[in-house]
């Protein structure tokens, strides 16, 4: 085992720490390190904080959105799939088979303004004509959380899996009953929550109060108190504490890379919606200022390791790889 | 969740009349006759099928033994082997890619870079860079994909095959290999598709080399032809092949 370990060693550790190196280097736009100096770090920080601010908002609303399409896909398939489960889960993650590339594409495709769907709602006089989706926060959330779901499925299934299914029969003997008046207030609230990011993030970051985003909120809040408080107790209670720990590895490893990624944001996107991977994406391979760029993906590791460092700490004795 | 594939599949069949292929106007068959009637699109394919292929042998090679130590010995240091694997997946792709950008540069010129590693290796970027760092990510997932495959039943039939007089290869032969043998292939075919799928990753490793997604991207700001299309339903077909030869695969020679 010790060629993979060298292999990791070498090519994965040592390039991080390089990065990091990188980062406190005094050379401006020098390709490596010379001297020590925190330069790039207040010149990054002064000058790309948005894009930031667009990397947390746009890839936690995307993560939200992935875990509201996959959660509920991986339950269903996992406990009413029967004998075709395989088939099933085969089926919710071949259409990530294709090209990242080719996907993010039929998304800009699908999002045309005169594409499948905006272009029967103009011909039929639906939406204005200059209505536009494409270019917007909402095609980049919407492109993003679709690569995203195939993150959230596979782990929340295996965690879903590994339920004991005589635990949730007694389960369902012993608490019957739906989650009723409680579940609906706080479904109303989370709902609420899950609304204010979505209209927070969709508005590019600005607390929008107009009639439309108030009707938006209420909606939301209305249709998580009716999802709330239909679920059933029994699921409540032994289900869900049981695949915690499964649902937490699926958040880290969907809302990792969601940080990270520049290709939705630089093809559905516009100037504004620009994440941190954009900038880092640029600075490396066009502007080629190594130190900036170093100093901006030292961040992101930095966040991503204290997430880790977060999961860790709470997963305890539990071994990792066992999530995975 | 089909949408996205039916679009690209729909949106092959399509002759746009313009450059940019984001409009239905003429069902056309032209690009799937004339698949590689794009300048330079059958070298790219031809080079992201090289590396796709390589950089799954490697992670194989590397990866079969790690896990399977991982599941089969307790160790000093197993915890840390563990987290090892366990972060590649963790860490964002870009970071990764940046890290190996860096290193290439630097190991033309900077120690210690340039004396431990073999000049030429890294730099200039090219077919290497990417085979690298996909071999990187993919050794992750055979790791996984292996040591799932130890499990106690293995271990059981084990001891019992030494019980019963095996000598060593003869208990490797026998309940190792088609034990640990269904881990390895899905983890191998994993790492081809991953890697024919990445883009991040050969962003920054691929220098000017001309590899599917990368120079895709590029064409794109100044053509879409459907052709791009094409390719990436031929390449959902291969990839469903493959996975569901895997999936069979599993299923036939498992232990369970």
């Amino acid at each position: 085992m010790a060629p993979a370990a060298i292999w990791l060693v070498v090519f994965f550790l040592a390039p991080l720490v390089q990065v990091v190196r990188l980062s406190f280097s005094a050379d401006e736009f020098g390709l490596t390190a010379k001297g020590w100096s925190l330069g790039s770090y207040t010149a990054a920080l002064g000058a790309f904080l948005p894009n930031l601010a667009n990397s947390l908002t746009i890839g936690l609303l995307a993560t939200t959105v992935a875990f509201l399409v996959g959660v509920p896909l991986a339950y269903g398939i996992s406990f009413y799939g029967g004998r075709r489960r395989a088939l099933l889960l085969f089926l919710a993650v071949a259409p990530f088979l294709t090209s990242y590339l080719v996907r993010v594409i039929s998304w800009q495709t699908l999002l045309g303004a005169s594409g499948p769907v905006l272009g029967p709602l103009k011909s039929l006089g639906l939406v204005g004509d200059r209505f536009v989706v494409m270019g917007t926060s909402f095609s980049v959330v919407a492109g993003l959380s679709y690569q995203l779901i195939p993150f959230v499925i596979l782990p929340s299934y295996a965690a879903f899996q590994r339920v004991d299914r005589d635990l949730c029969a007694a389960a369902a003997d012993l608490y019957s009953g739906r989650w009723g008046a409680r579940g609906a207030v706080l479904g109303s609230v989370l709902g609420l929550a899950v609304g204010m990011l979505a209209v927070y993030t969709l508005s590019g970051r600005r607390l929008d109060l107009s009639p439309t985003a108030a009707l938006a909120l209420l909606a939301f809040a209305m249709v998580g108190a009716l999802v709330a408080a239909s679920v059933t107790e029994s699921f409540l209670h032994v289900v869900l504490p049981l695949s915690v720990p499964g649902l937490t590895a699926a958040g880290v490893l969907t809302f990792i890379p969601a940080l990270g990624d520049y290709v939705n944001a630089a093809l559905l996107g516009n100037v504004r919606t620009q994440m941190l991977g954009n900038v880092i994406q640029t600075k490396f391979l066009t502007e080629l200022d190594y130190a900036g760029a170093a100093a901006l993906s030292s961040l992101l590791l930095a966040i991503t390791l204290a997430i880790l460092g977060l999961y860790l700490h709470r997963l305890r004795g539990t071994a990792v790889l066992d999530l995975v | 969740m089909f949408a996205p594939v039916l679009v690209m599949i729909r949106y092959s069949l399509n002759d746009s009349g313009t450059r940019f292929n984001y409009v239905l106007h003429r069902f056309s068959v032209d690009a799937w006759m004339h698949p590689l009637d794009v300048p330079q699109l059958g070298l790219a394919i031809r080079n992201s099928l090289t590396v796709a292929v390589i950089a799954s042998l490697l992670a194989v090679l590397l990866g079969t033994p790690f896990g399977y130590a991982l599941g089969r010995y307790r160790f000093r240091g197993k915890s840390m082997a563990s987290s090892l694997t366990f972060l590649p997946l963790a860490t964002p792709e870009i970071v990764m890619g940046a890290g190996l950008l860096t290193v290439s540069v630097a190991s033309a010129s900077t120690a210690p870079f340039k004396t431990l590693l073999p000049e030429g290796l890294l730099y200039p970027l090219g077919m290497v860079t990417v085979v690298i760092a996909h071999a990187t990510l993919g050794l992750s997932f055979v790791i996984i994909n292996v040591r799932a495959r130890v499990d106690r039943e293995t271990l059981v039939l084990e001891e019992a095959a030494k019980d019963l007089g095996a000598i060593a290869p003869t208990v490797f032969r026998t309940i190792w290999l088609p034990a640990l043998w269904p881990g390895v292939v899905s983890g191998g075919l994993l790492v081809f598709a991953i890697s024919l799928d990445d883009f991040v990753l050969t962003n920054f490793t691929a220098g000017s080399t001309v590899m599917f997604p990368t120079w895709a991207y590029g064409l794109l700001r100044r053509e879409l032809p459907p052709q791009v299309d094409v390719v990436g339903v031929m390449m959902f077909a291969v990839s469903l092949v493959a996975v569901i030869a895997a999936g069979a695969l599993g299923r036939r020679r498992g232990v369970r």
